[in-house]
């Protein structure tokens, strides 16, 4: 006889509730999303006077696609509501949780959304190495090892795309303070 | 057809396209072998750069970058039972056990000769049946690509099969955002909340990045500890998985003739055809019982039948502009960025492309054949490559790929959007794919749906009256019966 599977392990189902709740959470939001988009169906897409059928409006597409997506997040809500996620649901853990388990992602975007507005104010080499830096760093990988694997990957892609492919940026601040033939030198190649 | 084969070579033979072959190979067997680091993003990452490129070449960086992932893929599944790349699941089933037995060495001989003769099968294949196949697309007109748009939606949809509400629901967003932008029939705006930026509709070079590249960096920076693994090559015979596949003939035929049928089916691709032609290596085995500790039989049905898809799924791409999967649809921009569309004309107008293609393809297979049987000593090192640092690069070059098309700051944005987007959807287990194959097929849709009402005055029966229609949405409905059928069946059973 087989007593693994037959024994129920508590442990196990308390992931698996946990599992859930998490996945019911997302679908609670895909659903309120898109019937947020519904309601502005009538004024995001126009009706057109047009004898060839409503299925040819510009609404069809769009509301189509918005209806799929709630219809079968409705699916999963209706899953959720069954097994009673709303009573066990706690709005502010399960925020905390979630910005708790995203905060690496969360902290990289937003990092990143730096990095690209600062790319016109350092030039691409500079603001890279800060960028890519600040991440290790943050990732507790910054030793002298990666320093170096980074300098040495970013002169490739300086090399590759700066130089090469001669991928275009625009002007940047920081070069505007050298004179004129080194600044036009950084600005195409740094 | 000599003059054709001519005019391939004469294309292939150009200094860009052999460097994009070489390039695009090592680069694809180098991400394959680095675990967690996955092709599509990559490919996603080197399409803005494909475009800029003659069509030749940039499909073939892309192509070299794809099967080249696949190949790659396997070494850390033998070596270390992590597979490389998704594909590469059930080559730990039996090629890490061997690396156990201190047949590591034989093992990878076995894994990169089958995906070799898989790969050299399945490109057989697509010169065979894509000219065929554009022949049939010749009868086709908006309503017949309308339902064959509506199908691979379908087919994409129910080959994820734990996942099926998930990926409709994915595949709904898709096509909403295909639909974004000015209305071309009649130059109203949609769902652009009067914002600029969105009048062009939702760009799918950064959406695609996004989705693919950045929000796995994002996996990768989340990586604790020291994520590097070593690993070591051992045991004899880097050459001998030749004479092993002699020994199994059957099953090379057979996993390679899945691996081709399955390519053909949008959504099904590498996964479906893997897991068929495992299951039936065993079925057929004269020792099943080995599988799982070490058969090479079964590294050969799950090799062969992975690389078998890699040119077959371009049959359905190159015949009719339908593609497979979401790679296929980063191929179909490139097509598009050059004025190349798929179906029996280009064919017709381009045959030294279709010719240099082919071609093309066959090099891939035996540079990255012939790269691997020689470097994998040096390849295996790149395990030791910390995940967090390939997420840091992966985010800059996702800057790169996102902006670098039409030099906006604001496509980058995007792309950062559809990052923080995709990373929930991988840590809730939802497939993104469907939202790619539904920007781009809904747009395929919509367009010849729209164009099938135009010709029919408002008239839905034209989709019944014509046999090929008719059959299409009869390919549909059976498809979808079968699955609730099939959902009942096994709810029903205790």
């Amino acid at each position: 006889m087989n007593t693994k599977s037959s024994a129920v392990d508590p442990m196990t189902d308390e992931i698996d509730i946990k599992i859930e709740e998490r996945h019911f959470g997302i679908y609670w939001i895909i659903l309120f999303g898109a019937i947020a988009l519904l309601f502005f169906l009538p004024f995001e897409a126009a009706w057109v006077n047009t004898k060839r059928g409503w299925f040819i409006q510009p609404m069809f597409g769009a509301g189509l696609g918005i209806s799929i997506v709630a219809v079968f997040a409705a699916v999963r809500v209706i899953q959720s509501l069954k097994s009673h996620y709303l009573e066990r649901f706690n709005i502010i853990e399960a925020l905390s949780e979630t910005l708790s388990s995203y905060r690496t992602a969360l902290f990289s975007a937003v990092l990143f959304f730096i990095y690209i507005n600062t790319l016109s104010i350092f030039g691409f080499v500079l603001a890279t190495l800060f960028f890519v830096l600040t991440l290790l760093w943050l990732c507790r990988l910054l030793d002298r090892t990666w320093l170096l694997a980074t300098l040495f990957t970013l002169t490739v892609m300086v090399l590759i795309f700066r130089v090469g492919v001669s991928i275009w940026l625009p002007d940047v601040w920081l070069y505007s303070l050298l004179p004129d033939h080194w600044a036009d030198i950084a600005n195409q190649y740094l | 057809m000599m003059e054709t084969l001519l005019l391939g070579l004469n294309e292939v033979g150009q200094l860009n396209v052999l460097m994009a072959i070489v390039i695009g190979a090592l680069i694809g067997v180098t991400i394959g072998s680095i675990p967690g680091l996955e092709p599509a993003g990559v490919i996603a990452i080197l399409l803005p750069l494909s475009f800029s490129m003659e069509p030749l070449a940039g499909v073939s960086l892309l192509l070299g970058v794809y099967g080249g992932a696949w190949y790659g893929g396997a070494i850390p599944a033998i070596l270390m039972n992590t597979p490389g790349t998704p594909v590469a699941v059930l080559t730990t089933y039996d090629g890490y056990p061997m690396t156990l037995q201190g047949k590591g060495k034989q093992a990878l001989s076995i894994a990169y000769t089958s995906s070799f003769i898989g790969g050299i099968i399945s490109v057989t294949s697509l010169v065979l049946l894509a000219p065929m196949l554009s022949q049939v697309a010749r009868l086709f007109g908006s309503a017949e690509f309308a339902m064959l748009a509506a199908l691979g939606m379908i087919f994409v949809v129910l080959a994820h099969r734990k996942h099926v509400v998930e990926a409709a629901m994915m595949l709904g967003l898709g096509i909403f955002l295909s639909t974004i932008g000015i209305n071309r029939s009649f130059s109203t705006q949609v769902y652009t909340f009067g914002q600029e930026w969105l009048l062009n509709g939702i760009p799918l070079v950064p959406a695609v990045i996004g989705l693919f590249a950045m929000s796995q960096a994002f996996v990768l920076l989340s990586m604790k500890g020291n994520d590097s693994q070593r690993t070591e090559l051992k045991g004899e015979g880097m050459f001998g998985g030749f004479f092993v596949l002699l020994k199994h003939k059957i099953t090379v035929v057979r996993s390679a003739a899945l691996g081709v049928v399955m390519g053909l089916l949008p959504g099904v691709g590498e996964f479906g055809s893997q897991f068929f032609s495992y299951t039936l290596a065993q079925k057929f085995s004269k020792t099943p019982g080995k599988f799982g500790d070490g058969a090479p039989e079964g590294l050969i049905a799950s090799e062969t039948s992975n690389n078998a898809v890699t040119a077959s799924v371009l049959i359905p791409l190159l015949a009719f502009g339908i593609p497979a999967d979401a790679l296929m649809a980063m191929l179909l921009a490139v097509f598009m960025v050059h004025n190349y569309v798929p179906g029996p004309a280009l064919f017709a107008e381009r045959p030294e492309f279709i010719s240099g293609l082919y071609i093309s393809l066959f090099l891939m297979n035996i540079v990255v054949f012939l790269y691997l049987s020689v470097a994998t000593k040096w390849i295996v090192n790149l395990t030791r490559i910390r995940g967090r640092f390939i997420g840091a690069f992966i985010l800059v070059l996702g800057f790169i790929g996102s902006y670098s098309q039409n030099y906006q700051f604001s496509d980058a944005m995007i792309a950062l959007g559809f990052a923080v987007f995709g990373y929930i959807l991988r840590r809730n287990e939802i497939p993104a794919v469907p939202i790619i194959l539904g920007l781009v097929l809904g747009q395929v849709f919509l367009t010849r749906f729209t164009q099938a009402m135009g010709i029919a005055n408002g008239d839905l029966s034209i989709f019944i009256n014509r046999p090929i229609s008719l059959t299409l949405l009869s390919l549909i409905v059976i498809s979808i019966g079968v699955y609730l059928w099939s959902t009942f069946r096994s709810k029903a059973q205790p």
